[in-house]
């Protein structure tokens, strides 16, 4: 069996089968807080546990996929390229607004990190949780984080935010769409965008231009920060 | 064997990335730095989009995925947050509120202030 296990095919494979249960079930269930990786990454570890395979032998594999987030994030560049004529149109509302959100975002969880008395492992894993997953990681890692403390913080935020975001917003009294997306973008990334998407065209859109802009200007404050 | 070419050639962006972030007076993410220079060829017209579409959207499409490892990597790390839990639930709860709060608050005042301008104007 070790043989099979310390091929990085093993890992590969593994990965792929889980991810693709996590998107049927995410299929089955219709519903945007059903996040294929919060299916996936338990699977996998319930079969290392089951089966006796080691973390190490599993990562041979977990880490060519791994490999591919340098690229996939410089590739975020064309997503974000493609919302350029969005942007022009309502530039100044959305730079502020991700501007202010950024500061909230990452301001909040220092302070209360801080009051919390978290170590600055944990600390710096959380800062940049409300960005996009490939950005976050790597803002984790910059400051001394935790890659997997940051991904699970960072889908929570997600989910939480596409479940209560909407209607946390019209409790506020946010009625204005462009308001919506961009809040939600900026505080929950791409799982909220996906629940942007179900509120309108508008909500979606700007929800996505923020995930962009939002994730630059975090990489500045976190950089400065830092 | 287009996506592959243009797989590559986003690897080798990143490279380059890689390269000049060692090179940076300060510590910044690398994969970051890539997605700048990447901007800036297509802001430039240096790269056209379909010249990296293919590639680009297959890692874009696929982004979750890729990050399945490293969470599985919690196995290892869970001793460290297991006390944890509550802090980190509250903690990831309050600021989410906060920043929806933030930014949509400033969305809707900055529309309407440009709103006023443009009406002060006509």
């Amino acid at each position: 069996m070790t043989a099979v296990t310390q091929s990085p095919l093993f890992g590969i494979a593994l990965t792929v089968a889980a991810y693709s249960v996590g998107l049927w079930v995410n299929r089955k269930t219709e519903l945007s807080v059903a996040n294929p990786n919060l299916v996936a990454i338990p699977l996998v570890i319930l079969f290392l546990l089951l089966t006796g395979t080691s973390l190490e032998d599993y990562q041979r594999g977990g880490e060519v996929v791994n490999m591919l987030l340098g690229p996939a994030t410089a590739a975020l560049a064309l997503s974000i390229y493609r919302q350029k004529e969005i942007l022009r149109e309502f530039f100044l509302p959305v730079l502020l607004g991700c501007f202010a959100g950024c500061c909230a975002a990452v301001g909040s969880t220092l302070a209360l990190c801080r009051l919390f008395g978290l170590d600055e492992t944990l600390t710096a894993s959380l800062l940049p949780k409300s960005v996009t997953t490939p950005i976050a990681v790597e803002l984790s890692a910059q400051g001394g984080g935790v890659a997997a403390v940051t991904i699970v913080v960072v889908i929570f935020t997600g989910i939480a935010g596409a479940a209560l975001g909407p209607g946390f917003l019209r409790l506020l009294g946010i009625t204005d769409p462009m308001a919506q997306g961009v809040a939600i973008g900026t505080a929950s990334h791409g799982i909220g965008t996906a629940r942007a998407l179900e509120l309108g065209k508008v909500q979606g859109a700007m929800s996505g231009v923020a995930i962009g802009v939002s994730g630059l200007i975090t990489v500045a404050l976190i950089t400065l920060l830092g | 064997m287009t996506a592959l070419k243009q797989l590559s050639f986003l690897f080798a962006v990143y490279l380059l990335a890689v390269w000049l972030a060692e090179k940076l007076p300060f510590a910044f993410p690398a994969s970051v730095l890539g997605m700048l220079l990447l901007l800036a060829l297509l802001f430039s017209g240096a790269v056209k989009p379909r010249q990296v579409e293919q590639g680009a959207d297959l890692l874009l499409r696929n982004m979750m995925f890729l990050f399945v490892p490293a969470g599985v990597s919690i196995l290892d790390y869970y001793p460290l947050i297991r006390d944890k839990v509550p802090q980190l639930v509250v903690i990831a709860l309050l600021t989410l509120a906060v920043t929806l709060a933030v930014t949509a608050l400033t969305v809707q005042g900055v529309s309407a202030l440009l709103a006023r301008g443009k009406g002060a104007k006509g």
